[in-house]
C-alpha cells in the first residue's frame, strides 16, 4: 500500500460508525444527570471513577470509604449502601465490578501494620475464571515517588507463588490495579490469573513482602469460596465450526460467570501459518484476536474485557486456541454471534 | 443580524444555562471523546475518568469558550490535557511497543487492519492522525489543540502516513524502515 492509497482507507476509515463501548456512555450520562444546576456553581471537591452523583454525594462517599475501616458504626452504614462501600467497585477488573453490583463479592476486612504502613484486604470474590482481592494501603509519610507492591508471595491450592515487580513492570502486570485517591493512601487489586481448576472453597495465603520499598511482613489468610457464583456459573461447548481460506474456527466453550463471559475459540491453521516462525505466528493469531467480536442476540456487541485490561489479559492465546473475556451475561438461554473480521460469523446458541 | 449554525446555536444556548443544550453536544461529540482518549489511555476506565472529568470542565467553563464554531476543537482540547494529566498521574505507559517491535520485522499483510496500524503508531503520530483523518479536523485546528507549530503537525502526519504505508505494504524491508 502506498502513501496516496493510505490517505484514501483513512479517509474511508472516518466515515465508518465507531462503537462507544456501553459502559462509557454510561458513564457519560452520569455526569450529564449531575451536572450542577449552574454552570456558575464552584466545582465538586472530588469526582472519580464510574460512579458519579452529584459532588456532595460523592465527597460523602469518598468520606464514608476512607472511613468505613476505622469506624465500625460507618462500616455498617456503608455495608447498607449497595456496591459503593468496596474497593473492588473503584478499580480493578470491570466485570469484577458488575459482580459486586449482583451482590457477590465477599466481605474479608483483614488489616496487617508493619513500619506504619497499613495494609487492609477489604474484600474477595471468586468464580471459575476471576478471583480478585481489594486492597487499601496507607503510608505513613506522603510521597511524591510512586508507591507500590515491590514483592509478594501468595498461595493457592496449596501452590506457592512469589512475584517480584521494577515499577515499570508493577505499572503494566496485569495482575494488580493501583489508584491512588489521596491522603497517602492507594487502592488497588490483585488478580492473579489461573487457568488450572481451583477449589470451590480454599484459603489464600498472601504475604506482601516489599511495599514502597520498605522490607516488612503484611500477611493474610483470605477465606474465598465459589459456592455462590459456581450456582451463577454456566458452560456451554456449542462446537460450531466455519472454515476460510486460511484457517477453521471452532466455538469451543463459552463460560459464563458473574462476572465473565469467556469465549474459548479453537483454531486449526492452513498453510499460511504453518510456514511462519513462532514469533510471527503468535503475533499473527493475536492480530486474529483482536479482529474477534462478539455480538448478543439483539446484535449489540459485548463490551470487551480483554481489551479494557491491555490486549496481554487473558494471556491464553496459543498457536491452537483463542481466549477472550467480555463482559458477563445473562444465564438465561440466548444467542451469541461471533466474528472474525468479514470472513467469520458464528452464530451460537446458548442453553 | 448573526447568522448561526445549529451548532452555533445550541452552544449558544448551553452557554446560556440550558443544560439540555449541553447534554446533546455532549452525546454528539461521545464516539469522538472516546475515540480520541483511546488514542491516548489504554484503558476504558481510564478513558472515561478523563472523559468525565473533561464534561465537567467544560461544563463548568463553557463561558470562556469564545467562538461557538470551535466547540468541538475545544472540547478535544479539554480532554486531551485530561488524558494527559491522567498518564502524568498514574505513570502509565501505553503499551504500544511490544506491537511495534513485532510489527517491524514480519510480514503479515493479510492480517494488519489500518486500525491495528494506527494502534500501534507511537502517541504523537496516533493522535495528529486520529484528529485529523478520524475527527475531520483540518490541520490548523489539529496544530491549536495539541499546540505545536501547523508545519509540525504536517510533517507528523506525513510520517504517519508513511508508517502505516511501511506497515501495511508487503514488502517486508519497507516495513521494517517504518518503524526505524
Amino acid at each position: 500500500m502506498n502513501e496516496s492509497q493510505v490517505e484514501q482507507a483513512l479517509q474511508h476509515l472516518s466515515s465508518r460508525s465507531y462503537d462507544v463501548p456501553i459502559d462509557f456512555q454510561k458513564g457519560i450520562d452520569e455526569v450529564l444527570a449531575n451536572l450542577p444546576q449552574s454552570a456558575n456553581h464552584p466545582r465538586p471537591a472530588y469526582r472519580k471513577k464510574w460512579i458519579v452523583s452529584t459532588a456532595g454525594f460523592i465527597a460523602g462517599i469518598m468520606l464514608l470509604v476512607s472511613a468505613c475501616f476505622v469506624s465500625p458504626t460507618l462500616a455498617q452504614v456503608i455495608k447498607k449502601i449497595p456496591y459503593i462501600g468496596t474497593i473492588i467497585s473503584f478499580v480493578g477488573d470491570s466485570g469484577v465490578q458488575v459482580a459486586n453490583q449482583s451482590g457477590f463479592v465477599q466481605q474479608v476486612n483483614q488489616t496487617a501494620v508493619d513500619h506504619g504502613i497499613q495494609v487492609t484486604v477489604t474484600e474477595a470474590y471468586y468464580d471459575q475464571l476471576k478471583l480478585s482481592v481489594g486492597i487499601q494501603v496507607t503510608f505513613p509519610k506522603s510521597s511524591n515517588q510512586f508507591q507500590y507492591i515491590k514483592k509478594l508471595r501468595y498461595e493457592l491450592a496449596g501452590k506457592s507463588y512469589t512475584r517480584e515487580y521494577t515499577e515499570d513492570q508493577f505499572k503494566q502486570a496485569s495482575s494488580f490495579s493501583w489508584r491512588y485517591i489521596g491522603n497517602n493512601t492507594y487502592y488497588g487489586t490483585f488478580e492473579p490469573f489461573f487457568l488450572e481448576d481451583l477449589p470451590q472453597q480454599d484459603r489464600m495465603k498472601l504475604d506482601f513482602q516489599n511495599i514502597g520499598g520498605v522490607d516488612g511482613d503484611w500477611r493474610f489468610d483470605i477465606p474465598i469460596s465459589r459456592m455462590e457464583t459456581d450456582q451463577a456459573t454456566k458452560i456451554d461447548e456449542p462446537l460450531v465450526t466455519q472454515s476460510t481460506n486460511e484457517y477453521s474456527v471452532t466455538v469451543k466453550k463459552i463460560i459464563r460467570t458473574p462476572s465473565t463471559t469467556r469465549v474459548i475459540l479453537s483454531l486449526g491453521l492452513g498453510e499460511r501459518y504453518q510456514s511462519m516462525t513462532e514469533d510471527e505466528l503468535g503475533y499473527a493469531i493475536h492480530l486474529l484476536s483482536t479482529k474477534v467480536k462478539v455480538f448478543d442476540q439483539n446484535g449489540k456487541p459485548l463490551p470487551s474485557i480483554t481489551r479494557d485490561r491491555g490486549s496481554t489479559f487473558g494471556g491464553i492465546t496459543s498457536d491452537t486456541m483463542i481466549g477472550l473475556d467480555y463482559q458477563p451475561i445473562s444465564l438465561e438461554p440466548t444467542s451469541l454471534t461471533i466474528k472474525i473480521g468479514k470472513e467469520v460469523e458464528l452464530p451460537v446458541k446458548l442453553e | 443580524m448573526k447568522n448561526l449554525s445549529v451548532l452555533e446555536q445550541e452552544v449558544e444556548l448551553a452557554q446560556s444555562g440550558d443544560r439540555e443544550a449541553f447534554t446533546r453536544l455532549i452525546k454528539a461529540n461521545e464516539a469522538s471523546m472516546y475515540r480520541i482518549a483511546s488514542a491516548i489511555l489504554q484503558s476504558d476506565s481510564e478513558r472515561l475518568d478523563a472523559a468525565q472529568e473533561a464534561v465537567m470542565k467544560a461544563y463548568l467553563s463553557l463561558h470562556t469558550l469564545r467562538n461557538p464554531k470551535y466547540f468541538k476543537t475545544w472540547l478535544i482540547r479539554i480532554l486531551i490535557n485530561e488524558c494527559r494529566r491522567i498518564t502524568r498521574q498514574n505513570n502509565k505507559v501505553v503499551v504500544i511497543h511490544d506491537m511495534k517491535e513485532q510489527a517491524s520485522s514480519h510480514r503479515f499483510e493479510e492480517t494488519v487492519e489500518l486500525e491495528d496500524a494506527i494502534n500501534g503508531l507511537e502517541e504523537e503520530l496516533r493522535l495528529c492522525v486520529t484528529l485529523h483523518y478520524l475527527e475531520d479536523l483540518p490541520v490548523k485546528e489539529v496544530a491549536g489543540v495539541l499546540n505545536h507549530p501547523e508545519g509540525t503537525i504536517k510533517s507528523r502526519l506525513s510520517r504517519a502516513r508513511k508508517k502505516l504505508a511501511a506497515i501495511l505494504s508487503p514488502d517486508s524491508s519497507d516495513r521494517r524502515a517504518g518503524y526505524e
